[in-house]
This record gives structure tokens, C-alpha cells and sequence, in this order.
């Protein structure tokens, strides 16, 4: 008996090897092969069927496909009024301005850069007014006029709903239909103020958010080259190509509005293993945000190609100082701040990040060049003056495990 | 929960009836790691063979009856090997019991005394793990489902985990615990439904 079930244990150890690691050469020669059929399938198909560029278009060794997949691991909310981080927002809702990439200016979007002194806004020095002009020809997917009133509507009931508070920020007021006076209780001279308030408000219809009867939360209607199709919580949502895109003049279209597929397909994976999986049995075109751990595993023979792109976003680590916490104690903080050695913290990122030396990136226009030298306790390493630090704040040698959100 | 029942009960019958026979070992080493393999450990494994290496079945989403295969093979593998090493036991305990010989001996055939006498005696056995496999399918749905990226209160619940939306795991909470005790309920009541000496215990006798 305990022969047969020490042989039944090998087996079924050796199958279950067999299926975690059997997916390398096999694998990778049935997905050429199967690439291969589809791009011959494909190129039949085209010319049997005469099917020009709307179906696929060969340019080279590459081909734009009608539709893609793109696999992401959670969609939080639809919801244009409150801050997300799901790229799929950004192909329905467009904001009055938005930024070139890392180190870029500011450029208008919905924003008329033919009107004002600063490229689709005005100014006077020493006012805590703005006023921001915006183009008369934007339509959303509902057809709905975009105005001044819908761009006051949106800061607004943003201001008044959304969880995290503006500070500066006290109201808009709609001039016309094509001007917007905004009103903060100090004049945006910090690093990052217009940023904040320029570049983090999808404008929507209030139209069209009223007659949503989710109020946009499981629907979308915005003006940006995609339009909403459908949404199932927690499983896809779908998009399709708006052809009918407000924005005519193509020395303003920025290349993400280009709509260059039919249709898109947001997949919820929410696992990463499942989402390189769906990479590797093609249900997946695309994983946006994939972990760069699996990087390396997949782009290694050249099957798979990585998309990174530079980004000014800054992580850091802010103590909670109110009353109940050990952090409320200055020296303790600095004792915090000067073990944490953010060189290894790059290097445990595989070195996709660097140390910042300054919150103030090149991403602001006023970013000062010189921010990003020299050493702080936020930047600097030094055991002595942990030590020294933790003596002063009377650290009793307590484990105290740390907790983060 | 079905398919648990519906694949783990006759092959717990099957094994008691096949004693000691090279089936029975098989079905009980094989029962034996359903219960022991790890959902989530199963769900990937089955993902991998099937959809990454045979790609047979989707590895997520949902959609029509493929989609369903995965999730609910990887969900119910422990409750059929619980079921069947349950139902085996007890349907053993019954067979030598005096009635089945009784049975044997008035004539009727084994397929009789097994569905007649047998397994209704049984039953009390199997139903109790049942209600306990219903608090284990539901907890262990909140990881099948985050695998299979499948739309479910399980997935609801960690993405509102993941957000801190209390008002939201509360209710998720309510509503799990109030299906758990729904299901306790009902394996009482079936156990009077099966067992007329317990029904009895609740009956108010006329006068």
C-alpha cells in the first residue's frame, strides 16, 4: 500500500511540475506558430477581401489592429469627478490643460491657447483670480455643447464632493460660454499650483451628468477620441472610437487622441500572474502596468516587447504627526529619515526609479534646477545621527512595527 | 456546491461499496489532496495547463459556459474529495448495520438497499459538512474569484479591502454571514427532514 501511494504522490508531483513549467520553448513555438497563422490569415484576408487600412494596416514588420485588449488590474471608479489612476479615463475625459511628459510645458487642451497672455489663460500679478478661456467647438459623446458652465460645474461639485479638499481652490464662476473666471484665496505661486487645479478635473457635461442615472459612476460621456460602450463592474469595459472628435485641427491633436484601433476592450485581471498569462495566450494585447519583475522574464527572447515611459512621479514617506503617534516626536521622525537609505530602495526597484532630492520636479514650470542637490535628512543616510536622534527623543528600545497606507 | 455534491457523494458510494479495491485507494489518495491542495495553488495550476499550455478554457473574465469551467472545478475540488471521504465513512458505518442486512435478507437488490437503507442513514453525516463546505466555498470565492477575475461579492469585497470602503466591507460581511446562517438553517431543517426521530423532538403532541 505504501508503494502504490508513494507512486501515486510521484505523479501527481510530476504532473503538477509539468503543468507550472512546461510553458517555455513549447509554448513560445506554438505562440509564433500561432502568430505566424494569424498574420498569414491575415494578409489572406486583405487580399481576398480587398480590406484596406480600416482592418489592418501593414507598415513594415508592424500592423495596427482594429481592436486591442489591454488587461489592467483594477478599475476603482468611472466616476470623471474624482481622481483615478486608470489610464481609460484619459481616452473619455479630457481636462482644460494637460503636460508634455517628463520636463514638459503646459499646452491647452480643452483650453483655447489662442485666447490670454499664457496660451488659454490670464493672469494679473498680485490676484488670486484666474480667468481660463476655452474652445467653442467641444462637443461630448452625447452631443452636448461643452460651455463655461459645464467647466464651472465640474470644479465645483468636484470641490464639493471629492475626498481629498483643495486648499487654494474656492470657486468658478462661468463668465460665457467660452470663459471661466476661477477664484482661490491666494495667488498660485507654489510649485505644482496650476498643475493641481488645471490639469485634475475631467470637464463632463452637467447635462449629461444629470441625465446619467448612475451620475457617471457606471456610464461615461466625455469629449475624448474614445467613447464609452459598455461596463461591467468588476469584469471590462469597452470603448469605441469617437468619429465625431471635437478636435479638427491637427496641429493641436496630441498624439494620444489619435484613435489609431476601433475599439478597445479593458479587461480586469486583477492577478499578475493571470495577467501574463493573458499575455502569453493572447487574450491580452497589452497589460498596462505590468510588474516589473516579469519584465525581464518576458521581453528575454525578443517575444514580448516592454513599453516603459519616464515618469516625474515622486514616492515618499510621510509620518503621521498627529497627537497618537510616535512620529509626532520630531527627533524620532529624523531618526526614521535617516535610516531609510533610498539608494537600496532604487536598487530594490530594479533600478526603474532614482533618488529625488526635492519634491519639485521638472514637470513645473517653475522647477529651479538647483532643488535637486545636496543632502537632507530626507535624502541622507547616517547611523550616528540615528542613533543620536533616537537618544534625544527617549526611544526605549521597544519593537514598533511600522504600519503604512 | 452542486457540482461538489453531484461528483463527491456517488464517489463516496462508489469507494464504500468498492472497499479496499484498487479504486478505493485511488479515490481516496486522490480525495485526500482535493482536500489538501490550496484553491487559489489549484486555480493557477489549471490556468496554467488549460489555458496558457492547452488553451482549451479562458484564464479570466466572463462570458459563456467556458468562462465557468476553471472557477468552479477549482472551487469544488476540495468539497468533492470531502465529500466523498465523508460519504464514504458513512456509508460504510451503515453497512453492517442489522436493518441492511435485514434488507438483504427480505430480497431486495443492492441498488435498493443502497439508495433505500443505506444512503438515507447516511445522510445526517453528510449534510453536517456540507453547511461547513458553504462558509469555506464562501470564503474561499473572495481568492477564486481575484484569480479568475471573475465579478463577484468575493472580488467586490477585496477590491473594497484594498480601498477602505468600509461601508462596503460591512455590508459584504452582512451579507456572507447572513448566507452562512441561512445555510445552518437549512442543514437543520433537512436534518429533520431526514431524521424523524430529530423531527420528532419538535412536534407538540395533540391532546
Amino acid at each position: 500500500m505504501k508503494k502504490i501511494l508513494a507512486c501515486i504522490l510521484t505523479v501527481a508531483m510530476m504532473v503538477a511540475l509539468t503543468a507550472c513549467g512546461s510553458g517555455g520553448k513549447e509554448l513560445e513555438n506554438t505562440q509564433q506558430e500561432a502568430q505566424a497563422e494569424t498574420e498569414e490569415a491575415a494578409k489572406d484576408e486583405m487580399k481576398d477581401e480587398e480590406i484596406g487600412s480600416d482592418v489592418l494596416e501593414e507598415a513594415g514588420n508592424e500592423y495596427v489592429a482594429d481592436h486591442i485588449t489591454i488587461g489592467v488590474a483594477a478599475i476603482n471608479t468611472l466616476n470623471p469627478l474624482e481622481k483615478s489612476v486608470f489610464h481609460g479615463m484619459y481616452e473619455v475625459y479630457e481636462c482644460l490643460f494637460n503636460f508634455d511628459g517628463v520636463g514638459g510645458e503646459m499646452y491647452a487642451v480643452l483650453a483655447d491657447d489662442t485666447k490670454g497672455a499664457f496660451g488659454g489663460y490670464d493672469h494679473e500679478e498680485g490676484s488670486s483670480d484666474y480667468t481660463v478661456y476655452i474652445c467653442d467647438n467641444i462637443y461630448d459623446h452625447a452631443g452636448n455643447h461643452i460651455t463655461g458652465s459645464d467647466v464651472a460645474f465640474s470644479y465645483n461639485y468636484r470641490n464639493e464632493n471629492a475626498a481629498n479638499s483643495w486648499p487654494a481652490f474656492e470657486s468658478v464662476e462661468a463668465v460665457d460660454d467660452t470663459s471661466v473666471i476661477f477664484h482661490f484665496n491666494r495667488e498660485l505661486t507654489g510649485v505644482g499650483d496650476l498643475a493641481t487645479y488645471f490639469y485634475d478635473v475631467f470637464i463632463v457635461s452637467e447635462e449629461a451628468f444629470n441625465n446619467s442615472e448612475s451620475k457617471l459612476i457606471n456610464d461615461m460621456c466625455g469629449t475624448g477620441p474614445y467613447k464609452f460602450v459598455s461596463y461591467v463592474d468588476g469584469s471590462n469595459l469597452e470603448l469605441v472610437k469617437n468619429e465625431d472628435y471635437w478636435q479638427t485641427d491637427l496641429s493641436k491633436k496630441k498624439f494620444w487622441a489619435n484613435a489609431n484601433v476601433e475599439s478597445i476592450t479593458y479587461d480586469i485581471i486583477a492577478e499578475a500572474s493571470q495577467q501574463i498569462i493573458a499575455l502569453q495566450s493572447g487574450e491580452a494585447d497589452l497589460i498596462d502596468g505590468i510588474k516589473p519583475t516579469y519584465v525581464d522574464q518576458l521581453t528575454a527572447d525578443g517575444s514580448y516587447s516592454a513599453y516603459g515611459y519616464n515618469s516625474n512621479m515622486i514616492m515618499c514617506a510621510l509620518p503621521n504627526c498627529s497627537s497618537a503617534s510616535i512620529c509626532s516626536n520630531e527627533s524620532f521622525r529624523k531618526a526614521i529619515f535617516y535610516a531609510i537609505d533610498n539608494d537600496a530602495v532604487a536598487t530594490a526597484y530594479n533600478g526603474e526609479v532614482e533618488v529625488a532630492h526635492t519634491f519639485g520636479i521638472d514637470k513645473f514650470s517653475d522647477y529651479d534646477e538647483s532643488w535637486n542637490h545636496g543632502d537632507d535628512y530626507t535624502t541622507k543616510v547616517d547611523q550616528g545621527l540615528v542613533d543620536q536622534y533616537l537618544q534625544e527623543a527617549g526611544y526605549n528600545g521597544e519593537e514598533i512595527p511600522p504600519r503604512a497606507h | 456546491m452542486l457540482f461538489g455534491c453531484a461528483s463527491g457523494i456517488p464517489l463516496g458510494i462508489f469507494c464504500a461499496i468498492k472497499r479496499d479495491s484498487f479504486f478505493d485507494h485511488i479515490l481516496r489518495v486522490v480525495s485526500m489532496v482535493g482536500v489538501s491542495l490550496p484553491n487559489f495553488w489549484l486555480a493557477i495550476l489549471l490556468v496554467q495547463l488549460f489555458s496558457q499550455n492547452l488553451g482549451w478554457l479562458p484564464s479570466h473574465g466572463i462570458g459563456g459556459i467556458q468562462y465557468w469551467i476553471l472557477p468552479v472545478v477549482a472551487g469544488s475540488l476540495a468539497g468533492i474529495g470531502s465529500n466523498a471521504r465523508m460519504t464514504r465513512s458513512a456509508v460504510l458505518e451503515t453497512v453492517k448495520a442489522d436493518y441492511i442486512t435485514t434488507a438483504r435478507a427480505k430480497g431486495q437488490t443492492e441498488r435498493k438497499v443502497i439508495s433505500a437503507h443505506m444512503l438515507p442513514n447516511a445522510m445526517i453525516t453528510i449534510v453536517s459538512t456540507l453547511s461547513g463546505q458553504f462558509a469555506n466555498l464562501v470564503g474561499g470565492s473572495v481568492v477564486l474569484e481575484t484569480v479568475f477575475s471573475f465579478p463577484g461579492i468575493g472580488m467586490y469585497l477585496m477590491n473594497a479591502v484594498s480601498n477602505r470602503d468600509y461601508p462596503v466591507i460591512r455590508s459584504c460581511v452582512l451579507i456572507l454571514a447572513l448566507f452562512a446562517a441561512v445555510m445552518v438553517l437549512l442543514t437543520d431543517l433537512i436534518y429533520a427532514y431526514l431524521d424523524p426521530r430529530i423531527k420528532a423532538q419538535y412536534v407538540v403532541e395533540k391532546h
